[in-house]
């Protein structure tokens, strides 16, 4: 409808900026029409005189013809004597010129065989040309015609033989002007109130019509000013019989029109504004599909992309609007598309509804997306539907969670099943035969108390590190003299006993400013740290603890002399639960805990802990504490 | 009785234990830190028993009941498999092996040791079935 209207609207611009044109045109069309009528008029008169003139040479033609046949037959049964008189005065020939009224006679003459005049009479002025005729027979009555000299007209002669004494002694040729189409002065008069009472008929019958038609043209003006105004009054111009007739029907028709127009302007005011109306809806929904976070596709009933959102190009190697009008199917090969048939039958919304899919991108495959579709039921009747919504929902790190969750699970059973496992053998053991044994009994003992310490450190460490995960670890922070706590886990350390062929030394200053930690914490990190030192020594190695403070910061260095961390490793140390692969490590009992918990808990203290190793050669941890993080409680 | 039993477990103490428990009921026990050794040394020596634990470094025991699996169709000896999770867990890949069964840990060694009695007597009467 909207480009209809549109359209009416654009006509009638096009009335307005062209209507003064139009008239104008209509005008001078007029003024024409006059004087084509004029010419025409003219024309009619000239062509009725030339018919009349053409009419009047042939009527005279035939005239000539009658005439001058007849008189060449009558002269040539003359006798010669009466036609060529001997005293040479006159004789026929002179009467009959003298009698023949005919204006266009020329001339009479009598000739001989070789056409040598013998006697002629002509009118004055014409000289009667010298011109034989054939002595056949059959050319002894004739007519011929006989261009005249110079400006002269031509001749129509016609001429008969003359015998004498049985035989063609000459002939007598009787010549008339032919008869042209000049004006003959008589028919004037005639030919002028002819043209006259034409004129006058045409103009009489011109005024007429412009009389007669003059309410059409106002009704057209009437119509031009209407139509410029853009409304519909009906046209106020009174005329009679059949225009008057006329002029009703418009008006009723500019009523029937008026009406139409306001409805159709009604129409399209309230079409308009429900367009603009459903066209900011569209806008609204296609703008909510476009700020979601996810890829969403909305499919018609077959399974035609209808719509999709410009993040599907994140996980489909096509842009959103080449998608369109495609299957999805063909780029997402995945059950939740099965439903869809190419012939319009789908599945029941329900069967579509509520099932998840998870779908790994061709070129994301460290991605994992749940898919989901959503029937779009109809507003109105919820039993149909139209097509529906797929949505595509990144779970990545919901999988890498559940993957890690499970991981971790596996660890703690394994890590806490092991010393469990160890402890039943020897406990078992301890009861039967072996347990006889004075040796075994001492080698379980020792046994069972490092796997019972085993587990209560990772016990220990799992609590923490838990705490620390889920934002429960409240750290109680107190004056800690830094020296001393170093001191004292080093000395508890090495006189341990876990690793008899380590050496151990200890670099310390004089003084170490008392620094505001949570002291239980601080003592596990560097105990970790330590424990390490020892546990991943070779025979005869050596651990070294130092302490320095300067302006800046204060470092603990905890170097060792052990079998170092590989390079590959060593971005992993961090990880919970890692464990090399190398069998230096797995040779030695740990859980892969200390080392994550030992830096969340200096970092908890804004503290950092960095690491240096050499393969083979030993490893250094070294935690620093920076003094313009507030660590420090109280400076030397 | 009698019998090879080779056993793979990265815990030293856990080996120590059950060579003492098994050696003095009369089995021949080899030992394995891993799952790689404990193949090289089926493939020098069939046991008649396979004791694993899952977690080892270099090759886990599921890789090993896998490999064993693959590369020896005609394999007959039992595997115990020692877990520190559940059977349930293992469902999954342990279906496509045969002849094997779970240790749930903590393990008794005294169970072990019924365990193989048990598989020893039933293999004793399926051997003399057929031979009348």
């Amino acid at each position: 409808m909207l480009p209809i209207l549109e359209a009416v609207d654009n006509t009638g611009r096009q009335v307005d900026t062209e209507l003064i044109t139009r008239r104008g045109i209509a005008n001078l069309e007029n003024e024409r029409l006059g004087l084509i009528m004029i010419g025409m008029t003219l024309l009619v008169i000239i062509f009725i005189t030339l018919m009349m003139f053409d009419n009047r040479r042939d009527s005279r033609m035939e005239f000539i013809q009658a005439q001058g046949v007849s008189l060449a037959r009558i002269l040539s049964d003359l006798p010669l004597s009466d036609l060529v008189t001997e005293s040479g005065t006159g004789g026929v020939l002179r009467v009959l010129k003298e009698i023949l009224t005919t204006p266009e006679f020329a001339y009479v003459a009598v000739v001989d065989r070789s056409g040598a005049k013998l006697r002629e009479v002509a009118k004055s002025g014409v000289i009667v040309p010298e011109l034989r005729i054939k002595e056949e027979p059959s050319s002894w009555i004739g007519r011929r015609t006989i261009p005249g000299e110079s400006r002269n007209k031509n001749f129509i002669e016609f001429h008969a033989p003359v015998i004498l004494s049985g035989e063609l002694y000459g002939h007598v040729r009787i010549a008339y002007f032919e008869p042209g189409y000049g004006i003959d002065s008589t028919y004037l008069p005639f030919v002028s109130t002819m043209a006259l009472m034409v004129f006058l008929l045409t103009t009489l019958s011109y005024y007429l019509v412009k009389k007669e038609i003059r309410p059409i043209r106002t009704a057209c003006t009437a119509i031009h000013d209407m139509a410029n105004r853009n409304d519909y009054q009906p046209i106020d111009v009174t005329a009679s019989g059949e225009i008057g007739e006329l002029i009703g029907c418009i008006n009723h028709y500019i009523e029937y029109t008026g009406n139409r127009v306001s409805s159709l302007e009604k129409s399209h005011f309230d079409l308009d504004a429900s367009a603009k109306f459903l066209n900011y809806k569209r806008e609204r929904i296609e703008m909510v599909l476009q700020s979601l976070p996810d890829p969403v596709v909305v499919l018609d009933e077959t399974g035609i992309v209808n719509m999709a959102n410009s993040r599907i190009s994140n996980i489909l190697n096509i842009q959103s609007d080449d998608l369109r009008g495609k299957r999805l199917i063909e780029y997402v090969n995945h059950p939740a598309m099965q439903g869809y048939q190419p012939r319009g039958k789908t599945l029941s919304p329900a069967n579509k509804r509520g099932n998840n899919w998870s779908f790994v991108p061709e070129n994301e495959k460290n991605k994992t997306y749940s898919v989901e579709a959503f029937p779009l039921f109809s507003v109105k009747d919820r039993k149909k539907t139209y097509g529906s919504l797929v949505v595509f929902h990144d779970i990545s790190e919901e999988v890498l969670a559940k993957q890690s969750r499970a991981e971790f699970v596996a660890h703690v059973a394994h890590e806490l099943k092991s010393p469990l496992n160890v402890l039943t053998m020897y406990s078992e053991a301890l009861i039967g035969e072996e347990g006889k044994s004075r040796e075994f009994q001492i080698d379980a003992s020792n046994v069972i108390r490092d796997e019972v310490e085993r587990l209560a450190s990772l016990i220990n460490n799992l609590l923490s590190l838990t705490r620390f995960e889920v934002g429960g670890m409240q750290i109680s922070r107190q004056r800690v003299k830094l020296k001393e706590m170093v001191e004292d886990a080093f000395e508890n350390i090495s006189r341990n006993g876990y690793n008899k062929n380590c050496e151990f030394s200890i670099d310390l200053p004089n003084q170490v400013s008392a620094i505001s930690a949570d002291k239980d914490l601080m003592r596990i990190a560097i105990n970790n740290i330590l424990t390490n030192a020892i546990k991943y020594n070779k025979p005869g190695g050596k651990v070294s603890m130092t302490v320095t403070e300067d302006a800046q910061s204060i470092t603990i260095s905890i170097r060792d002399t052990g079998i170092g961390i590989s390079e590959d490793d060593i971005s992993h140390i961090y990880d919970k639960f890692f464990r090399s692969e190398s069998e230096e490590v797995r040779d030695r009992p740990g859980h892969g805990l200390g080392l994550p918990l030992a830096k969340e808990i200096i970092e908890l203290h804004n503290g950092e802990l960095l690491v240096e190793s050499v393969l083979g050669e030993g490893t250094e941890f070294i935690i620093v504490f920076r003094k313009d993080s507030g660590i420090i409680m109280e400076a030397v | 009785m009698g019998g090879y039993i080779l056993i793979a477990d990265d815990e030293p103490h856990v080996i120590r234990v059950l060579r003492l428990a098994l050696e003095r009921d009369g089995y021949q026990v080899e030992s394995a830190p891993n799952g790689q050794l404990a193949f090289e040394k089926i493939m020098e020596r069939r046991p008649d028993v396979l004791i694993t634990d899952i977690a080892m470094p270099r090759m886990t025991g599921r890789e090993l009941c896998e490999k064993i699996e693959a590369e020896m169709p005609d394999r007959e000896f039992l595997i115990f498999v020692s877990t520190s999770r559940t059977e349930l867990e293992h469902r999954e890949w342990s279906r496509k092996i045969r002849n094997l069964m779970f240790i749930e840990k903590p393990a008794s060694t005294r169970r072990i040791l019924d365990m193989l009695n048990d598989y020893n007597e039933t293999r004793i009467a399926a051997d003399e079935v057929p031979g009348g």
